[in-house]
């Protein structure tokens, strides 16, 4: 063979790696741009997560002692005072959106602002006796396990005492009334933030939550008023 | 008579001969071309299957939850909806309703003690209790989720299946006697958080 020719080879070698690196690059660049899609259609799974989860806990209903409630009266009603956390109507409250937990299976937080004048219900009591003024949304949160919840810069495991904890400091858990751990109940936890001036009493770091995707606000009659409410995951 | 080229030199071994060395440098990079091209189409196409059936999945379940509220005739409807869409790319589909109960979760059934089961693609009546090839369990009318899910792990085994799943609710007739004189009946519908099922593969 002649000097030519070998040449040619040699180039016709090059040109085949310089082949094989450009088929590497588009091959990774084609992973990258995969996770990306994946990602946004990830958004849109927890959009859809979130409002079928406000559609779903809205339009239920259960029978009490041969009568038909549904769940976004028995709030309103609540909120009006006509019954408290002892009585049977609040565990069934709290039995129905634990169950909508159940079908959810995310780390799912409702907040719900009820507006139309004053409350009925003007202070809360937890199991203990430890009674706190109603000043602040309802907060209807999904027990978080280690598996379904990542926690930013949290020395805890991934639970809901370790989410609340990140927002409000640790140890400063006086932020809130737990109203969901009753005896018998083990119930998804139903909670009222303390508060009397807008600040989170206990919690030194406040406005501080692990990351999250929140919904649009959804606006509904719970019996006599305006209930505004949305929800959040926190991933 | 011609006398090759080099014939008679030393150490010359023919035209082949002499570029048979050269031959293994070239074959490998050919190899090397090759694989890294095949490399490259499996991983776009790994990703690419991935995202399309992610995307039916989605697109699916928002058609079917038009409706948010499933009772038997909106779940019959349903399911003719989704086995009757027609998408750019080949995708199969199966989905279930399921709702939560202190064992678990239980597929929805329509008819208590008939198994009209809220599976998709239906129960075939002609080959009996079977979905999907695999025999349903009939000493009861309930029909553990986990069940589903085991089988359609095998469907899917390798071929990019995607499972997710959406709260809805679910329409349960419930018949109520009131105490007291009369006896009288009446049947309620209650709304049951349950969540439907929705699974895509290639």
């Amino acid at each position: 063979m002649n000097n030519k020719a070998q040449a040619m080879i040699i180039d016709a070698l090059f040109f085949l790696m310089l082949c094989g690196m450009s088929a590497a690059i588009l091959a990774w660049a084609s992973s990258v741009y995969g996770n990306q899609a994946l990602d946004a259609y990830k958004y849109l799974y927890l959009m859809d997560l979130e409002t079928g989860a406000l559609e779903t806990i809205t339009q239920s209903n259960y029978m009490y002692n041969g009568n038909q409630l549904y769940w976004i009266d028995q709030l309103g009603r609540y909120l009006d005072g006509q019954f408290n956390e002892n009585d049977d109507r609040f565990k069934l409250l709290l039995k129905e959106w634990n169950d909508t937990c159940n079908v959810v299976g995310a780390p799912l937080v409702l907040y719900v602002y009820p507006e139309s004048g004053s409350l009925g219900k003007t202070s809360v009591c937890d199991s203990s006796g430890n009674c706190a003024s109603l000043q602040h949304p309802l907060i209807f949160t999904c027990p978080f396990t280690k598996q379904n919840t990542k926690q930013k810069s949290a020395t805890k495991t991934s639970t809901l005492e370790s989410v609340l904890d990140y927002m409000c400091g640790s140890g400063g858990t006086t932020g809130y009334v737990d109203l969901g751990a009753r005896a018998g109940t083990n119930y998804a936890h139903l909670l009222f933030l303390n508060t009397n001036s807008g600040t989170l009493s206990g919690c030194s770091n406040q406005n501080t939550e692990p990351p999250y995707y929140a919904s649009e606000n959804f606006t509904k009659l719970c019996h006599d008023r305006i209930c505004d409410m949305y929800t959040k995951i926190y991933y | 008579m011609t006398v090759p080229k080099g014939l008679g030199k030393h150490g010359y071994l023919g035209p082949i001969g002499d570029d048979f060395p050269s031959l293994f440098p070239l074959l490998l990079g050919l190899l090397i071309f090759f694989s890294s091209l095949a490399a490259a189409y499996m991983v776009y196409d790994n990703k690419d299957a991935t995202v399309k059936s992610m995307r039916a999945n989605i697109m699916i379940s928002r058609a079917v939850r038009y409706q948010i509220t499933f009772d038997k005739d909106y779940w019959d409807f349903a399911c003719n909806l989704s086995m009757g869409m027609k998408l750019n790319y080949n995708i199969h589909l199966a989905m279930w309703l399921e709702y939560y109960t202190k064992n678990g979760f239980e597929v929805v059934n329509f008819g208590k003690y008939s198994q009209k089961y809220a599976i998709c693609p239906p129960v075939s009546s002609s080959t009996g209790h079977q979905i999907w090839g695999y025999s349903l369990p009939t000493s009861s009318p309930t029909l553990s989720s986990s069940y589903l899910y085991n089988q359609i792990a095998n469907i899917t085994s390798g071929r990019h299946g995607i499972v997710m799943s959406y709260p809805v609710i679910w329409v349960n007739k419930t018949t109520v006697s009131s105490s007291g004189m009369g006896g009288n009946t009446q049947t309620y519908n209650v709304y049951v958080p349950a969540r439907l099922v929705v699974v895509t593969w290639k």
